[in-house]
């Protein structure tokens, strides 16, 4: 008996109770089900991405947990319609909507924000199977790439974010950011644009 | 002629975006496959910002990753941090006006206090001081009207209140005297 998808999304645990072949909706429901895996699968993704798309590591922290936290607490409304990927990312993006809503009330606390260490980022190169001249160029790449996306506008950013590091197509990202395909491509190709200048500017 | 060989021109920077980005028309990527040109140009753009990506993927993974481990892993523990919605802010903004007019308010009714209390004090001391003159002033306009009372009567009854006493004697005393200067 295949558990059919009314009653997946509408008694997801009894799906699994029951043993019955689970669908990958199935999966990504019981995925939320238990925080622990949650915070193992996601949030160092999650936290990149925050990190790198606000330029603020301590915030970002923050706001991962929050997401996190939400995701969990609002698992019955995830519908299944996306991957819990897309879901975590879009909750993200609103929370970074709201806090930079915020943030243009609270204009005493800019002076707080800290930015990213490039050069912390660029230390986590893995050293083995590569000479230390192998290693120096990887770690310009990083700060060079870095300096990069500082340029870029918040969308930009967020959307290049999206594609190019979490792989995400551009369905997802136009559902992660609440926002017209077209509106996407767009944000992507003016990232590009700016890329490519910089990157033949450098080199 | 298949729709390709249209093409002409080389591909624009766009064309070749979208082809990287996986959205490139049949037309276009066919024109990639059999120009040169452009395949070396989508080449060199393609490796260079795939090693950059590869290398700042990899580290800022390994750095999330480490940072992660440092962050408690039980979120429910986790206070979610409180949303300053527009409404709220709005209600704070009208709170505060609220509180700025109260506050000018029971400013302004301390000051008109303060203000009063100095003109009160003010007066009554010009009163105190004004006072003795109205006194003496009232005193001689009584002791004048019993005087003619007295002149009227001829009876010199006012002078029971020693207060007139002085007045009787001005008032009673004149005649005798004036007739017998006139008499001198």
């Amino acid at each position: 008996m295949i558990c059919g998808e009314n009653t997946l999304r509408t008694y997801p645990s009894a799906c699994i109770a029951l043993e019955w072949p689970l669908g990958t909706e199935g999966r990504a429901i019981s995925e939320l089900d238990d925080i622990d895996l949650l915070v193992k699968t996601y949030r160092a993704r999650l936290l990149r991405f925050v990190t790198f798309s606000t330029g603020d590591p301590d915030l970002a922290e923050t706001i991962t947990q929050d997401c996190l936290l939400k995701a969990y607490n609002a698992r019955a409304s995830f519908r299944g319609d996306s991957s819990v990927n897309t879901w975590l990312t879009s909750i993200a993006v609103n929370l970074i909507r709201d806090n930079q809503r915020t943030q243009k009330f609270k204009f005493w606390k800019q002076a707080k924000a800290t930015a990213v260490d490039v050069t912390d980022v660029a230390s986590f190169i893995a050293t083995d199977h590569s000479s230390q001249e192998q290693q120096l160029i990887a770690k310009e790449q990083v700060a060079r790439l870095s300096g990069i996306m500082k340029t870029l506008s918040q969308n930009q950013r967020t959307v290049f974010l999206m594609k190019f590091f979490d792989e995400m197509d551009l369905t997802a990202i136009s559902k992660a950011m609440g926002m017209p395909i077209n509106t996407v491509k767009t944000h992507l190709h003016r990232a590009l644009k700016a890329v490519r200048s910089q990157l033949g500017a450098q080199s | 002629m298949t729709p390709h060989n249209l093409h002409v021109s080389h591909l624009s920077e766009d064309e070749l975006d979208e082809v990287l980005l996986g959205i490139a028309s049949p037309e276009v990527s066919a024109h990639l496959a059999d120009c040169p040109p452009c395949t070396v140009r989508f080449t060199i753009f393609q490796t260079e910002l795939r090693a950059q990506m590869a290398a700042f993927n990899q580290a800022s993974l390994a750095w999330s990753e480490a940072r992660s481990n440092t962050i408690s892993r039980d979120i429910r523990q986790h206070k979610a941090t409180p949303r300053l919605t527009l409404p709220a802010l709005w209600s704070a903004a009208a709170a505060l006006i609220l509180a700025a007019t109260f506050a000018l308010h029971t400013s302004f009714q301390h000051t008109a206090g303060l203000l009063d209390a100095a003109n009160s004090s003010a007066i009554n001391s010009s009163t105190e001081a004004v006072h003795p003159q109205h006194d003496q002033h009232e005193l001689a306009s009584d002791n004048a009207m019993m005087a003619a009372i007295e002149s009227e009567t001829g009876t010199p009854q006012a002078a029971q209140f020693g207060i007139f006493q002085n007045t009787i004697a001005s008032v009673s005393a004149p005649p005798t005297d004036a007739t017998a200067q006139v008499r001198d």
